[in-house]
C-alpha cells in the first residue's frame, strides 16, 4: 500500500470535563471516499474541526502527502488544499450567489471588487456542479438542494485537494442527494480525497469506500465497506462491553391513554407524527440530531407552528380535540435549552418556580389578581425541599445557580402547576451525574404518580433507563416503535437507517 | 416583595446581598439624583422651599408624570413608545373640537382618553401580533398623530370651556386634582406591578419572552395591554395638560416631548433594556426631569442646549443600566 495523502497521527483533544479525542489516527488517500461515523459525541466533529483548524489539538501530528504540516485557523487549512463543507449552511440569504462564495476572499481590481472575475469563475465552478444558475441571483430565492452546491462551489473555489462533508444530507430532499451523490462521485474520480461524516448508514453503504468509526473519542474500527455489514457497524459506534449497570432501569405502569397525537406535520420539517401517551408512562423520543425529535416536542407545545393535524388530550373521561394553542395549559414543557427558554435568569428563585403557576397563588374575591406572596412562598419551598434544591435563599437570583439546581428549578415550576402531561427535551444536558440521577429519579417519580411524560436525549443510556416505550425518529418522521425490550442497537440502527432497506 | 422594588430588585439575604449591592447600587441613583437636584434648586433658587411653589413644580409634573408611567410600561416590557406626544396631542384635539361643536364636557373627556387609548391598541397589535419593531411602528405612528394634529388644526391652538379646565383644576384640600390624580395612580399602579401577576407577567416578559411563552404566559396580550396602557395614559396626560393650557394644540405633540418622557424613564430608573422599574420610578424621574427644565428655563439656557443636555441626560443613564447589566449577567 502507498503511503496515504493524509494522515493525522496520534490525535488528542480534551475540553474541560471530557476528553474528545484519545489518540486518533486517521488516514484519507486520494480518489477515496471516506465516511467517518460515530454516535452523537463520539468525536467526529472534534476530530474534523482539527483538520479544518478550527481547534487546536492538544497533541498529535497530520501529514498531506507524506509532509508534516501545521494548521492551526481556517485559513491554514484553506492553504493545505482542505475545504470543509458545512452542515449548517453559512448562507447569507439576502445576497447573492457570488458574493456568498467569495464573501471570505473577495479579489479587488483598481480598488473595487472585481465582479468581472468573480462571476466568471462563479459559473465555471457552478457548472462542474451541473448547476447553471446566475451568480447574481440571490441565495434566498434558490432551494436548501442548491444553497448545498453553492456551499460546495465556495469549497472548491480554491481547488483544494481534501474536502469534508459534514452532514450534507441533513436538509436535502432524495433527488437533490442524489445529484449530490453523484457531484462526490465526480469529484472523487478527480483524484480529491473526500471525508463523509455521516449519521445514515444507509448513505455510507451507498456512496463511500471506507468507513472509520469513532467511539467515545477513540477509533472503534473501520476498513472497506464491502467488507461489514450495518450491524456490524453498529456495534462498533454503541461498543459490546458497555453494560447498562449504573443506570437501573425502572418500570412504571401504564394506564389509560392520557393524549393522541394525529397526523400532525410541518412541510419540511416533520411529517406526519402519530402516537399516543398513556398516564404513568415514560416514552422516550429517540433520533439523531436534526431528525425531528425536538421539532415535535415543540410542535406539540405551540412552540413551533404546524400545517396539520390534530392533538387531542384526555379531559374528564374523553378524548378532546385541543388548538395547539392551548395545549400548553396541559403540558409541562421543559426545552433543550435552559437559560434562553427556561430561566429569567436576574429574577429570583421563587419567582421562577412560580411562574408557571401564578393564577393559582391568588388571594380570594375581589382580590383575585393578587398573587398571596405567603402561598408563593411556602409552594416554591415545597419543590425546594422535594426536589432537594440546593439554594441560599428564595429570593437568590437563579444566574447564580449550578446547572444542575438551575434545571430543578425548571422541573420545580411544573411540578407546582402540576399537568398532566410532561415534554422533557434533553432534560439532563451539561449536568453532572449526580444532577443527572437526581433528574432521572424525578422522571421515574413522576410518572409512578401518574403524569405521562415525553424525553428526549440524546444519550442513549439515559433515555434507556427512564423509558417504558420508544418511539425513533428519523428525517422527520417517526421510522419504528419499541417496547421495553428494545435493544441498544434496536435503536442506533433504526435510527441511522442500518435496519431499513436500501432506498 | 416590597412595594418599592420589583423585578430583579428584591429582598435578599445577607449571603446574596454584598454581591447585590454591588450589582444593583444604580437602584438607589434616582433617589440620589432626586436629592441632589433638590438640594441644589432650593440652595439656589429662593422661595423654592415654599408650599406654594413646591405645589405649583408638581401640577407642572403631573402630566409628564403620567406619560412616563405609560412610557415605563412599555419600556418594562423591553417596548419603546415614541409616539406618545403625538397621540395625546391628537386625543385632546379631537376632544376639544367635540366640545367647541357645543359637546359635553365630559364627553369631550371621554374622547381625549379613549382615542389615545385606541391609538396604543394599534401600536400593541402591530408589535405583538404582526412582529413589527416597537420602534419603527411608533415613530411612524408619532408622525401620523403629529402630522395629523397639525393638519387639522392649521397650527391654531383650539381653546376648551372653561369649566372644563376649572373641572380639572379643583383644589381638594388645597392641592391641584392633577397631583392627586398621579398620587393615586402611582400608589394604585405601584400595588398593581408588584403584587398581581398581571405585573409579575410584565416583568417576566420583559426579562425573557422565551421563557414566560413557554411556561404559559400570554406574553402577546401582555405586549397588546402594555402599549394600549400607555396610550391611555397619553389620553389621561391629554386632559390634565389641556385643562392647564385651556386649550388643545398640536404644539403639544411636539418631538422633544418624547425626549423627556423617555428621560424621565430612564433617569427615575426604569431599563430601557426590559425587565426593571416601577410606577414610583416613572414619577421620580419625572420631577427630576422638571426640576432641571426648569432651573434650564430659569437661567435663560436656549432651547437647543437643553435638547444637548437632555440628550447627554438619556445616555449617561442608559449607559449606567447598561453597565450594572453587564456586571449581573456575567
Amino acid at each position: 500500500m502507498t503511503i496515504p495523502y493524509l494522515k493525522m497521527d496520534g490525535i488528542a483533544k480534551s475540553f474541560p470535563g471530557v476528553q474528545a479525542l484519545k489518540n486518533v489516527t486517521f488516514e484519507a488517500s486520494q480518489g477515496e471516499i471516506l465516511a467517518l461515523v460515530g454516535a452523537n459525541g463520539a468525536g467526529k466533529s472534534t476530530l474534523m474541526n482539527v483538520l479544518g483548524g478550527n481547534i487546536e489539538p492538544n497533541s498529535g501530528k497530520i501529514y498531506i502527502n507524506g509532509k508534516e504540516v501545521r494548521i492551526s485557523s481556517p485559513s491554514d487549512a484553506a492553504a493545505n488544499g482542505i475545504a470543509f463543507v458545512h452542515q449548517e449552511m453559512a448562507m447569507l440569504p439576502t445576497m447573492s450567489i457570488a458574493d456568498t462564495m467569495y464573501i471570505s476572499s473577495f479579489p479587488y481590481k483598481h480598488g473595487l471588487i472585481d465582479y468581472k472575475t468573480i462571476y466568471q469563475r462563479c459559473r465555471v465552478v457552478l457548472k462542474r456542479l451541473g448547476c447553471n444558475f446566475d451568480p447574481r441571483e440571490r441565495i434566498r430565492n434558490i432551494s436548501p438542494g442548491d444553497q448545498q452546491m453553492v456551499e460546495i462551489g465556495r469549497a472548491l473555489l480554491h481547488d483544494p485537494q481534501i474536502i469534508i462533508f459534514d452532514e450534507p444530507t441533513s436538509s436535502l430532499t432524495s433527488r437533490e442527494k442524489d445529484h449530490l451523490f453523484e457531484v462526490i462521485r465526480t469529484l472523487k474520480q478527480e483524484g480529491s480525497v473526500i471525508i463523509y461524516i455521516s449519521h445514515f448508514l444507509d448513505e455510507v453503504f451507498s456512496l463511500c469506500d471506507r468507513v472509520m468509526v469513532l467511539r467515545n473519542g477513540e477509533t472503534a474500527g473501520g476498513g472497506l465497506v464491502s467488507e461489514y455489514t450495518n450491524r456490524d457497524i453498529v456495534k462498533m459506534m454503541i461498543g459490546e462491553k458497555e453494560i447498562d449497570t449504573y443506570y437501573e432501569r425502572s418500570e412504571h405502569r401504564a394506564g389509560e391513554e392520557i393524549m393522541r397525537v394525529k397526523g400532525i406535520y410541518r412541510s419540511g420539517v416533520i411529517n406526519d407524527i402519530s402516537f399516543s401517551l398513556r398516564k404513568g408512562e415514560v416514552v422516550g423520543l429517540w433520533g439523531q440530531l436534526g431528525s425531528g425529535r425536538t421539532e415535535v416536542a415543540r410542535a406539540l407545545v405551540g412552540l413551533d407552528p404546524i400545517d396539520g393535524g390534530t392533538i387531542s388530550i384526555k379531559m374528564g373521561d374523553q378524548m378532546m380535540p385541543v388548538k395547539q394553542s392551548e395545549t400548553k395549559k396541559y403540558i409541562g414543557m421543559i426545552t433543550e435549552n435552559r437559560r434562553e427558554e427556561g430561566l429569567l435568569l436576574p429574577m429570583s428563585v421563587c419567582n421562577n418556580m412560580s411562574l408557571a403557576n401564578l393564577t393559582n397563588l391568588t388571594k380570594k374575591k375581589p382580590f383575585s389578581s393578587v398573587i398571596d406572596s405567603k402561598l408563593e412562598n411556602s409552594e416554591t419551598d415545597k419543590y425546594v425541599k422535594r426536589m432537594d434544591i440546593k439554594i441560599s435563599s428564595q429570593a437568590q437570583r437563579v444566574e447564580t445557580l449550578s446547572g444542575g439546581n438551575q434545571q430543578k428549578v425548571i422541573i420545580g415550576r411544573w411540578l407546582q402547576k402540576n399537568p398532566p402531561i410532561y415534554i422533557m427535551d434533553e432534560p439532563t444536558r451539561g449536568l453532572d451525574v449526580g444532577a443527572k440521577a437526581d433528574i432521572r429519579r424525578i422522571i421515574s417519580d413522576l410518572a409512578e404518580q401518574g403524569a405521562g411524560i415525553l424525553v428526549i436525549s440524546s444519550e442513549i443510556e439515559e433515555i434507556m433507563s427512564v423509558s417504558d416505550r420508544y418511539l425513533v425518529m428519523k428525517r422527520g418522521s417517526i421510522v419504528a416503535e419499541f417496547g421495553s425490550n428494545a435493544s441498544k442497537e434496536d435503536l442506533v440502527a433504526t435510527a441511522t437507517g442500518a435496519a431499513s432497506k436500501k432506498e | 416583595m416590597s412595594i418599592l422594588n420589583s423585578g430583579v430588585t428584591q429582598q435578599l439575604s445577607k449571603k446574596d446581598s454584598k454581591e447585590a449591592a454591588d450589582i444593583y447600587w444604580t437602584r438607589y441613583l434616582p433617589y440620589i439624583v432626586l436629592v441632589v437636584v433638590f438640594a441644589a434648586v432650593s440652595i439656589f433658587v429662593p422661595y423654592f422651599l415654599t408650599i406654594s411653589n413646591l405645589l405649583s413644580v408638581l401640577l407642572q409634573t403631573a402630566s409628564l408624570a403620567i406619560l412616563a408611567i405609560g412610557q415605563a410600561a412599555v419600556l418594562i416590557l423591553g417596548g419603546i413608545d415614541l409616539s406618545m406626544p403625538g397621540v395625546m396631542a391628537l386625543g385632546s384635539i379631537f376632544g376639544a373640537m367635540y366640545m367647541r361643536a357645543g359637546g359635553n364636557p365630559v364627553l369631550g373627556a371621554v374622547i381625549m382618553l379613549l382615542v389615545p387609548a385606541a391609538l396604543g391598541l394599534i401600536n400593541g397589535i402591530s408589535v405583538s401580533y404582526f412582529g413589527m419593531i416597537p420602534f419603527v411602528v411608533t415613530l411612524a405612528m408619532q408622525a401620523i398623530t403629529i402630522g395629523a394634529a397639525t393638519m387639522i388644526t392649521n397650527q391654531i391652538s383650539i381653546p376648551v370651556p372653561e369649566n372644563f379646565c376649572n373641572a380639572m383644576l379643583t383644589k381638594i384640600g388645597g392641592i391641584p386634582l392633577p397631583i392627586i390624580i398621579v398620587l393615586i395612580l402611582t400608589l394604585f399602579l405601584q400595588f398593581a406591578v408588584t403584587k398581581t401577576y398581571y405585573g409579575r407577567w410584565l416583568y417576566s416578559t420583559g426579562t425573557n419572552m422565551r421563557t414566560s411563552r413557554v411556561s404559559g404566559v400570554p406574553t402577546k396580550k401582555v405586549v397588546l395591554a402594555a402599549y394600549s396602557f400607555a396610550g391611555l395614559m397619553g389620553g389621561l396626560a391629554a386632559i390634565i395638560m389641556t385643562s392647564r393650557l385651556y386649550a388643545a394644540s398640536p404644539q403639544m405633540g411636539k418631538d422633544a416631548v418624547a425626549m423627556d418622557i423617555i428621560a424621565s424613564a430612564a433617569v427615575g430608573g426604569v431599563s430601557t433594556m426590559g425587565g426593571v422599574g416601577t410606577a414610583v420610578n416613572a414619577v421620580i424621574g419625572a420631577i427630576i426631569i422638571t426640576l432641571i427644565s426648569n432651573v434650564m428655563n430659569m437661567a435663560n439656557v436656549s432651547y437647543y442646549l437643553t435638547l444637548v443636555i437632555k440628550g447627554i441626560i438619556i445616555i449617561t443613564f442608559v449607559a449606567i443600566d447598561a453597565n450594572s447589566r453587564k456586571k449581573s449577567t456575567k
